[in-house]
C-alpha cells in the first residue's frame, strides 16, 4: 500500500509540474461536449428524442475522450524506461498497475463528470439525472476501461503504429462493457431507477472486478521483456 | 515421428470434406421455405463451432506460454488467431447471405451475428498486433490480448442472449432442423468442419514452428 | 561463497537475431568486472539480463539464494543507455521518489552535494543538459548502497568532473558490492577492476582475472577472434 501511495503521489506531482494530461484532457472534454451539444441542437430534435439518446451520447463521448486520455497514461513511465527504475527500487508491476489505475480512474471519472455536466446543461433533457446511481455505473465502467486501457496501451506503446493500434485493440474488448453502460444508463434515465432483474446490474460490478484482476495479473507480462 | 501420418491424415480430412460437399450439394433435398440457399446452413453452423475451437486454442496457447515460454505456444497462438479470424469471416458471410434470404436484410443486429461480428473484430485486432507489434515482446503481448479476447467471448454471448429478442432460429436442438437427412448432414458438417479446422491448426502451427527454427538457424553466422 | 548472480546457458535475441549465445557466468560478491566488447557484442543485453530487466530467451539467471528470478531485486543499482528517470519531475523529486521506494533513510541533500547537483535540485529534468541528466542517472543508480551495481557505459555524456566523481564514488563502495562496468574507456577503470569479461558477437571470449592482463592490447583482441590467440600468448610471456 505504501508503494502504491508513493507512486500515486508521483503521478500527481508529475501532473502538477507538467499539466500534460489534465489541461489537455479538460480542454478536449469541453470541446467535444460543446461540439456534440451544438451539433444536436442544430438537428432540432424533439425533447423525447434527446431523452432517448442522451445516455448513448454520454458514453460515446466518454469512449472517445477516454481513449485519447488513456493512451497517454503510461507515457511518462515508458519514456526513458523510467518504470524500470521503479522496479529496481523495489516496486512491483502490480503496485505500478494499481497506482496507475487509481490515478487514471480518478482522472477519467472527473472528465466524465465534466462532459456529463456540459451535455446536461446544453441539451437540457427532461429527466432528473439520478446522480448517485449514475456515479455507481460510472465507477464500474471506468474501472473496466482503465484496467483494459493500461494493459493495451502498454502493448501498443511498443508497436510500430501506437496511436492507431491502441483503439483497434481496445474497442472490440470494450464492447460488452459499453453495452452494459448503455443498457443500465438508459434504464436509469428513462425509468428513473435500475431494472434490478437486468443482467447488467450484476454484470458490470463483476466485470469491474474481473478486469481489475486481469490487469493485476497480466501487467507484468506487458511491461517486462 | 509423426511424418508418416501426414499423408494419411491429409487424405482422411480431404475425404471427409469431399463427403460433406457431396452430402450438401447432391444428397440432401432443398428446404421447402428457403430453397437451395438453406444449404449454407451446413457450413455456417460448423464454421461457428470451428471458430470457437480456434479461439480455445489461442487461449490454451496464451496460458501455457505465460507459464512456460515454450516456442510451440506462440506458434499455436499465431495459427489459432488466423483461423479464428478466417472462420468468423465465414460465419459472418454465410450468416449475412442467409439473413438476406430469410429476413430480407443482410444484417439485422441479430444476437448471434453481432456476437460473431465482435469476435471478428477481436481477432482482427489480434492479427494486426501479430503484424505490427514489437517482435521482441510479441509472444507475451499476444498471450495477454488472447486471454482478454477469449474471456470476452462468453461475456458477449451471454450479454446478447439476455438483452436481445431471439430472431436466430434454434438450429441445434429444441425442434430445429426436423428432416432426418438434413439433421444428419448438419451433424456431419459440424464434425467435418471441426476436424478440418483442427487439421489446419496443426498444419499452420507446424509452419510457424518451422519459421522459428529457420530464423534460429539463420543466426548461426 | 555463493555467487550473487548466476547465468546458466543464457541466450537472448532481438527481432529474430541472436545477440547473446550460451553464456554461463558466475559473479561473486566483491568482484569488480570490466565488461568489454565491440559495438553490438551483447554487453548491454547481458547487463539487462543480469539486472533482471529481461527474461532471457533461453537459459536461466538466478540471484543469490532465490530459486528463480521473477523480477528485478531492490538491492540492484543499474545504469543503462536510457535515463530511467522522469523528465517531468525535478532532480530532487526524482531522487526522492526512488529513495522512498527503496526505504533507505537517505539524506538527499548530502547525495545531491556528493554528485554536485545541489544547485540543480529544483530544476525539472527536461530542462537539464544531456550531461547533467547523465549525472542524475548515476546518482540514482548509486542510491541506497546497492549490493550489485551494473553500469552500462557510465562515462558517456559525462565531462571530466563527472568522470572524476564517478571514480571517487566507485572507490568508496563497500568491499562485497558487485560492480559490472561496461565501457570502451578501459584505461580509466583497469586499476579499479579485478576481473575482465570480453564479449564477441554475443559469445564469451574471455573471463579471467585482472592479474593475468598486463597490457592494453588485451582489450584490442575483442575486435577479431583471430587476434585473441596472439594477445593471449603475449600476456603469458
Amino acid at each position: 500500500m505504501r508503494a502504491i501511495f508513493i507512486l500515486f503521489q508521483k503521478d500527481l506531482i508529475h501532473e502538477r509540474n507538467s499539466g500534460e494530461l489534465i489541461l489537455v484532457s479538460v480542454t478536449l472534454c469541453l470541446l467535444l461536449g460543446t461540439l456534440t451539444a451544438f451539433g444536436l441542437r442544430e438537428a432540432v430534435l424533439a425533447p423525447e428524442a434527446i431523452d432517448r439518446t442522451f445516455g448513448t451520447l454520454v458514453w460515446l463521448l466518454f469512449l472517445f475522450s477516454g481513449m485519447l486520455v488513456s493512451v497517454r497514461l503510461l507515457d511518462s513511465d515508458l519514456r526513458d524506461s523510467a518504470y524500470q527504475a521503479l522496479l529496481l527500487s523495489g516496486a512491483s508491476p502490480t503496485q505500478l498497475f494499481l497506482s496507475k489505475a487509481l490515478f487514471g480512474g480518478i482522472l477519467l471519472l472527473a472528465l466524465h463528470a465534466l462532459q456529463f455536466a456540459i451535455l446536461y446543461i446544453f441539451l437540457q433533457p427532461t429527466f432528473s439525472p439520478q446522480i448517485l446511481l449514475f456515479f455507481l455505473i460510472s465507477v464500474c465502467v471506468v474501472c473496466c476501461f482503465v484496467s483494459l486501457s493500461l494493459l493495451l496501451s502498454a502493448i501498443a506503446e511498443h508497436s510500430r503504429l501506437k496511436a492507431v493500434l491502441f483503439p483497434i485493440l481496445l474497442l472490440p474488448v470494450l464492447f460488452p462493457v459499453f453495452f452494459g453502460a448503455l443498457s443500465t444508463t438508459q434504464d436509469l434515465f428513462l425509468n428513473q431507477q435500475f431494472d434490478l432483474t437486468s443482467f447488467w446490474v450484476e454484470a458490470l460490478p463483476a466485470l469491474a472486478l474481473v478486469y481489475l484482476g486481469l490487469g493485476v495479473s497480466l501487467f507484468e507480462y506487458v511491461i517486462l521483456e | 515421428m509423426f511424418r508418416r501420418f501426414y499423408a494419411p491424415i491429409t487424405l482422411c480430412v480431404a475425404a471427409l470434406v469431399s463427403a460433406l460437399l457431396y452430402s450438401v450439394f447432391l444428397r440432401v433435398p432443398n428446404d421447402e421455405w428457403l430453397g437451395p440457399i438453406q444449404r449454407i446452413l451446413y457450413f455456417h453452423v460448423g464454421s461457428a463451432l470451428a471458430a470457437y475451437v480456434a479461439i480455445f486454442a489461442v487461449f490454451v496457447g496464451a496460458l501455457v506460454h505465460l507459464a512456460t515460454r515454450e516456442p510451440w505456444c506462440d506458434a499455436l497462438m499465431e495459427a489459432g488467431g488466423e483461423l479464428a479470424l478466417l472462420f468468423c469471416s465465414i460465419v459472418l458471410a454465410t450468416g449475412m447471405i442467409w439473413g438476406y434470404t430469410a429476413w430480407n436484410t443482410p444484417f439485422s443486429f441479430e444476437p448471434r451475428l453481432v456476437t460473431f461480428l465482435l469476435l471478428w473484430f477481436i481477432f482482427l485486432s489480434f492479427n494486426l498486433l501479430r503484424i505490427f507489434g514489437d517482435r521482441t515482446r510479441l509472444a507475451n503481448h499476444s498471450a495477454v490480448l488472447g486471454i482478454i479476447g477469449t474471456l470476452t467471448v462468453p461475456l458477449v454471448i451471454y450479454s446478447i442472449d439476455f438483452t436481445q429478442v431471439q430472431l436466430h432460429p434454434k438450429v441445434i436442438g429444441k425442434g430445429g432442423v426436423k428432416d432426418p437427412l438434413m439433421s444428419e448432414t448438419l451433424r456431419f458438417g459440424m464434425i467435418t468442419l471441426i476436424l478440418f479446422q483442427l487439421f489446419l491448426l496443426w498444419f499452420r502451427t507446424k509452419i510457424a514452428l518451422l519459421h522459428k527454427r529457420l530464423d534460429e538457424r539463420g543466426d548461426h553466422d | 561463497m555463493k555467487p550473487r548472480i548466476q547465468l546458466a546457458q543464457v541466450s537472448h535475441r532481438y527481432h529474430e537475431r541472436r545477440v547473446i549465445r550460451d553464456i554461463t557466468l558466475d559473479i561473486f560478491p566483491g568482484e569488480r568486472i570490466l565488461l568489454a566488447g565491440s559495438n553490438g557484442s551483447g554487453k548491454s543485453t547481458l547487463l539487462k539480463i543480469a539486472a533482471g530487466l529481461i527474461t532471457p530467451w533461453k537459459g536461466t539467471c538466478r540471484f543469490g539464494r532465490a530459486p528463480k528470478a521473477q523480477r528485478p531485486f531492490s538491492g540492484f543499482g543499474y545504469l543503462g543507455h536510457e535515463l530511467l528517470l522522469y523528465r517531468g519531475l525535478t532532480v530532487h523529486q526524482n531522487l526522492g521518489l526512488f529513495s522512498k521506494l527503496k526505504r533507505s533513510p537517505l539524506d538527499l541533500e548530502q547525495v545531491l552535494q556528493q554528485w554536485d547537483l545541489s544547485d540543480k535540485k529544483h530544476r525539472i529534468l527536461n530542462e537539464l543538459s544531456r550531461g547533467e541528466r547523465a549525472r542524475v542517472a548515476l546518482a540514482r543508480s548509486f542510491l541506497g548502497s546497492p549490493r550489485v551495481l551494473l553500469l552500462d557505459e557510465p562515462t558517456a555524456h559525462l565531462d571530466t568532473d563527472g568522470v572524476a566523481l564517478l571514480r571517487s564514488h566507485l572507490a568508496q563502495i563497500s568491499e562485497d558490492t558487485v560492480v559490472v562496468l561496461s565501457t570502451h574507456e578501459h584505461d580509466l577503470f583497469r586499476s579499479f577492476s579485478n576481473r575482465v569479461i570480453i564479449l564477441h558477437k554475443g559469445e564469451l571470449q574471455f573471463r579471467e582475472r585482472e592479474d593475468q592482463l598486463a597490457t592494453k592490447r588485451m582489450f584490442d583482441v575483442c575486435a577479431t577472434r583471430r587476434n585473441l590467440q596472439t594477445g593471449g600468448q603475449e600476456i603469458n610471456q
